[in-house]
């Protein structure tokens, strides 16, 4: 009996054509529903992709800021620190970094990565063949991510991965080149050339222990840290060609009170200044010129130092090439760390090249204008400045003509003086965007995120 | 009560008929169907905007990491950048949309300003499904980025709402 009802429900449902639309419809409302949950998705595996993206992009970012460094511990340190900043669970951070010697090691690291793994790889890119340093942090994140409609279809489980890696080192390149320093090692008239180093500062080269086969990274350009670098060149003063270690260039100006600081003649001026490139150099005769000094008055102004708090007591010594005893032993050691490290004092920090004359077997600072090769970048803090007398009116720094200003100790009026700073992040106001593979320990370091 | 009767006996036909039973079924049918497809829409939308949330405040942390790009940094202008950078998901003081934005003291040294010291940009932005307006959901978002160079405004302060 139930048999035969059955029997007959079923042939009425094969053969009545009631519902027949309504079956249809719950069939296309089951792929519908399909389409949604994939379309579901892939809206969260693109989200969750996002955010994995942000999680590597603030760890690669952060931990590079770190390096160059020799020790990566520090970098991996930060790495994890913005990791969990940024909402990854403690449980899931690595144990340790991923160290590289080279750019195709790192490329590989992240190749084998586990469905729910994060790896940090801290490798070594820059500098060459005995570079010591790291300077890149790759962050790979692979995870398992949400899914809807892999659990009707069965498909199992979706992975995300996100990858992203920074570079910091030094810039090869700079939008603005206000002043310039020449080498004291006569010979370093192109790039990378190794140099002779006045480890003592007395003047020459030839001392015990100072060998002309240094290292780049040991002789930067053969400057010193330490030692006060005068911005001054022309006729009249206590900077000979053999000595002076520096030129000014005059800021250029479109008006009475309108500044800018400036190098002309760049062969490729839209990407700003790289080393290598050409720079015809307008140096100030004798004197620093009015505008370069008020520059500098009006930057100091600009900045909330018309007190001029952040100058750096120190006693130039055109005599003992630049050397600083003050800074150097004096009472006025603490005044450039302190001052380098307080954010009000940027503005102090500008960015420096290092020229020699082209066509020039000897690297003699020109006296008037002239084509000179970029061979490197710095970073130069500006101790303070004195404009030549009368200059603006500006008595307050003006010199003392009653000084014997080629007497050591003393600083001819219109000089600008200060320091190379080693390891410094770029000045703010310049626009850094290339890192070099130059060790030059004195270059700006500048951080970019590139993958 | 004839009428009435007639009516009756019309209706009752008409049920027992074929005729339109496509027609009713189809009737009956249709807005589920349409309701998975417009839920698919709301979502879709749904998941743009918890991806442009996620890129905004990725954006605006970032901005903010690199001292606002030179200028003067403020809250203000991570905020702009936030909002800017959020394909319109954003509404600039809309109540229902809260962007938080604050530095925080990472080194320890009682400065939010300094290099090594966090810039944090939190978003949460309220969906309103468009054909379930029944329906709302919080879309939220966070990033935390470290700073490159320490800034030069020095009273930059803890997270708090940009309006």
């Amino acid at each position: 009996m139930l048999v035969r009802g059955g029997t007959k429900w079923l042939r009425a449902l094969c053969f009545d054509e009631r519902g027949q639309i309504a079956f249809s419809m719950l069939l296309m409302s089951l792929g519908a529903f399909i389409l949604m949950a994939l379309s579901l998705d892939g809206g969260l595996w693109f989200l969750d992709h996002r955010k994995a993206q942000g999680q590597a992009e603030a760890a690669s970012l952060a931990a590079v800021i770190e390096l160059p460094d020799s020790d990566p511990s520090g970098a991996f340190a930060r790495a994890l620190e913005w990791l969990q900043q940024n909402g990854v669970d403690a449980a899931d951070l690595p144990a340790g970094p991923i160290l590289a010697a080279d750019q195709a090691t790192i490329d590989a690291a992240c190749n084998d990565i586990g469905s729910e793994e994060i790896r940090v790889i801290i490798g070594n890119t820059l500098g060459g063949a005995g570079d010591p340093q790291y300077d890149t942090v790759r962050t790979c994140i692979r995870r398992e991510s949400i899914v809807l409609s892999t659990l009707l279809s069965g498909v199992g489980v979706a992975n995300i991965s996100a990858v992203a890696s920074a570079k910091g080192g030094s810039a090869a390149g700079t939008t603005v080149m206000p002043w310039a320093a020449i080498p004291p090692d006569r010979d370093c008239d192109a790039i990378g050339e190794m140099c002779d180093v006045d480890e003592n500062g007395d003047g020459d080269t030839d001392d015990p222990g100072e060998t002309g086969a240094c290292t780049f990274l040991d002789c930067p350009f053969g400057l010193d840290p330490e030692r006060l670098i005068p911005m001054k060149n022309g006729n009249n003063n206590n900077c000979t060609t053999e000595s002076c270690p520096a030129i000014a260039i005059t800021a250029c100006g479109t008006g009475a009170s309108n500044y800018r600081d400036c190098i002309t003649g760049d062969e490729d001026n839209e990407s700003g200044f790289e080393v290598g490139d050409t720079v015809v150099v307008e140096t100030a005769p004798g004197n620093l010129g009015v505008n370069t000094s008020n520059t500098l008055d009006d930057l100091a102004a600009a900045n909330g130092d018309s007190s001029h708090s952040c100058d750096v007591a120190s006693t130039p010594d055109g005599t003992a090439n630049g050397l600083d005893a003050d800074v150097v032993t004096g009472p006025g050691a603490d005044d450039l760390p302190a001052n380098r490290d307080d954010p009000l004092c940027d503005y102090r920090k500008v960015v420096l090249a290092i020229v020699c004359y082209e066509a020039a077997t000897n690297c003699v600072p020109p006296n008037g204008s002239n084509t000179l090769l970029v061979v490197g970048l710095a970073v130069y803090y500006i101790a303070d400045w004195a404009a030549p007398q009368d200059v603006g009116g500006n008595t307050a720094q003006s010199c003392d003509s009653a000084v014997d200003e080629d007497a050591p100790g003393n600083y001819n009026c219109g000089v600008t003086w200060g320091f190379l700073l080693q390891g410094e992040d770029p000045a703010k106001r310049f626009n850094l965007d290339k890192i070099g593979g130059s060790p030059n320990p004195f270059a700006p370091v500048v951080v970019a995120l590139v993958e | 009560m004839e009428t009435l009767k007639k009516i009756v006996e019309s209706i009752y036909a008409a049920l027992k008929e074929d005729e339109g039973q496509a027609g009713i079924e189809l009737m009956l049918t249709i807005p589920f169907f349409l309701g998975f497809v417009l839920l698919a829409v709301d979502v879709s939308v749904l998941t743009y905007q918890a991806v442009a949330a996620n890129n905004a405040v990725r954006e605006g942390a970032r901005f903010g990491a690199v001292n606002c790009q030179g200028v003067p940094c403020a809250r203000d202008l991570v905020c702009d950048r936030t909002v800017e950078r959020s394909s319109g998901t954003i509404s600039d003081g809309d109540p229902d949309d809260v962007v938080t934005v604050g530095w925080v003291d990472r080194t320890g040294n009682g400065q939010t300003y300094n290099k090594g010291d966090s810039v944090t940009v939190d978003v949460s932005h309220r969906y309103q499904f468009l054909f379930f307006p029944f329906i709302e959901i919080d879309v939220l978002a966070g990033a935390d980025m470290r700073l490159e160079q320490t800034d030069d405004t020095t009273t930059l302060t803890g997270p708090a709402p940009c309006w």
